[in-house]
């Protein structure tokens, strides 16, 4: 199976759910070469590199040999390498050729592909992003704290409910483009969606029927899948945050896509297939 | 009385994320001593999580008891401005919050000013 990646490729959304659509996740899986071919693809959002990083994980956990061809663009090449995609791959036993592909350090990557399991490495991880930070000076000084937070409560989401048989996948990385700076944090993780987490509180059952419902559900206060009174908090915190001018929140899970931000306010629809959720908080600065 | 507190001599991080990162202060508080204030002060520390802060009113209120009548607890030297989530913690706890002009945060809890 070759699951071919576009020209640009933002999120999970924009594959053919031909493959894609195929989950990773399910027992009946049953493909035993699987191909992620980003030849073509000359951009590469933080959104899909995660994909790239957590599909073909589950795909190997459920037994495929997984393989990923890297962007005939030498420049991507040398982004995703940098970042931490191949390596992250490579120590999983994805097949990734990056022969000539030389390691770049890239100031503006915060904090490199991290994979973590437990709340002890994301509270680490955090630290390490404000080290990061305070180190390289990149961007407003003010908006440090933030990034670290909004970080650092996606990455306990993943851990705390995710269920992940590969863990979960973090990075944070500053842009500067001509129309502003940015801070991107994206989490993701290969388990259960939100869904199927906040099903397990037998108060919302019936309220999320599909994965669209669940994500818009989660953002609000209080509500989470234990049912604990103080508990359910970090979504919609993180949502809240986000509702600021040029700050933007995506929330991908399953087949259910949200975002918000100020002029959006708060929107969701079906989409292509993320196996698992997948958050991404752009914050300006 | 007031109960003074400096987080970074006892959590020496600068990003302070799990509620396992808050236990420590339960014992601090049991060492101090609870008064009808108490101000936690966290020079040194930059970032928080809302489920940090969570767990650490949590504590509170189990160093506190019932029966006590109202805390008056003041966050001195806060990393980030006084945003949404937090205010959310705080009701979940049925406390109030508010920012001062300094930056500080104070939270009450009913039936205190």
């Amino acid at each position: 199976m070759r699951i071919q990646t576009p020209h640009e490729f933002h999120h999970a959304g924009d594959l053919s759910q031909t493959y894609a659509g195929n989950d990773p996740r399910q027992p009946t899986f049953d493909k035993p070469n699987v191909d992620i071919d980003m030849r073509g693809s000359q951009f590469v959002r933080p959104a899909a590199l995660l994909w790239g990083a957590i599909y073909p994980l589950l795909a190997a956990v459920n037994g495929s040999k997984c393989r990923l061809l890297v962007p005939e663009n030498a420049g991507v090449c040398v982004y995703l390498k940098a970042v931490g995609l191949f390596g992250a791959l490579q120590a999983a036993g994805v097949e990734v050729d990056d022969r000539g592909i030389r390691m770049r350090g890239d100031r503006q990557l915060v904090l490199p592909l991290s994979r973590f399991n437990s709340e002890t490495e994301v509270e680490r991880l955090a630290n390490e992003a404000l080290d990061s930070l305070s180190r390289t000076g990149l961007g407003a000084a003010n908006v440090h704290p933030l990034v670290t937070e909004i970080f650092a409560e996606l990455a306990l989401n993943a851990v705390q409910h995710a269920q992940s048989p590969i863990g979960a996948f973090g990075f944070i990385q500053f842009y500067e483009f001509d129309y502003g700076r940015r801070f991107v944090c994206t989490v993701g993780d290969g388990g259960i969606g939100i869904r199927r987490s906040l099903e397990q509180n037998p108060l919302l059952r019936d309220r999320v029927a599909y994965d669209w419902d669940a994500i818009e559900l989660a953002l609000r206060e209080r509500v989470s899948g234990t049912g604990e009174a103080t508990r359910g908090i970090g979504l919609y915190g993180v949502a809240e945050d986000m509702k600021r001018p040029g700050r933007q929140l995506i929330i991908h899970s399953g087949i259910g896509m949200l975002e918000t931000s100020e002029e959006v306010e708060t929107s969701s629809r079906r989409t292509g297939l993320f196996p698992g959720t997948l958050a991404y908080a752009s914050i300006t600065t | 009385m007031v109960t003074n507190i400096r987080i970074h001599d006892i959590l020496s991080k600068r990003a302070l994320v799990t509620r396992e990162s808050a236990r420590p202060i339960r014992e601090a508080l049991v060492q101090a001593g609870i008064g009808g204030e108490i101000d936690l002060d966290f020079s040194g520390v930059d970032a928080v999580t809302p489920s940090f802060v969570d767990e650490l009113l949590s504590i509170l209120a189990d160093s506190v008891g019932p029966g006590v009548g109202g805390i008056r607890l003041v966050i001195a030297n806060p990393p980030t401005r006084l945003s949404e989530k937090f205010a959310a913690v705080a009701r979940a706890h049925g406390m109030a919050i508010q920012e001062l002009e300094g930056g500080s945060w104070v939270l009450t809890s009913s039936g205190t000013q």
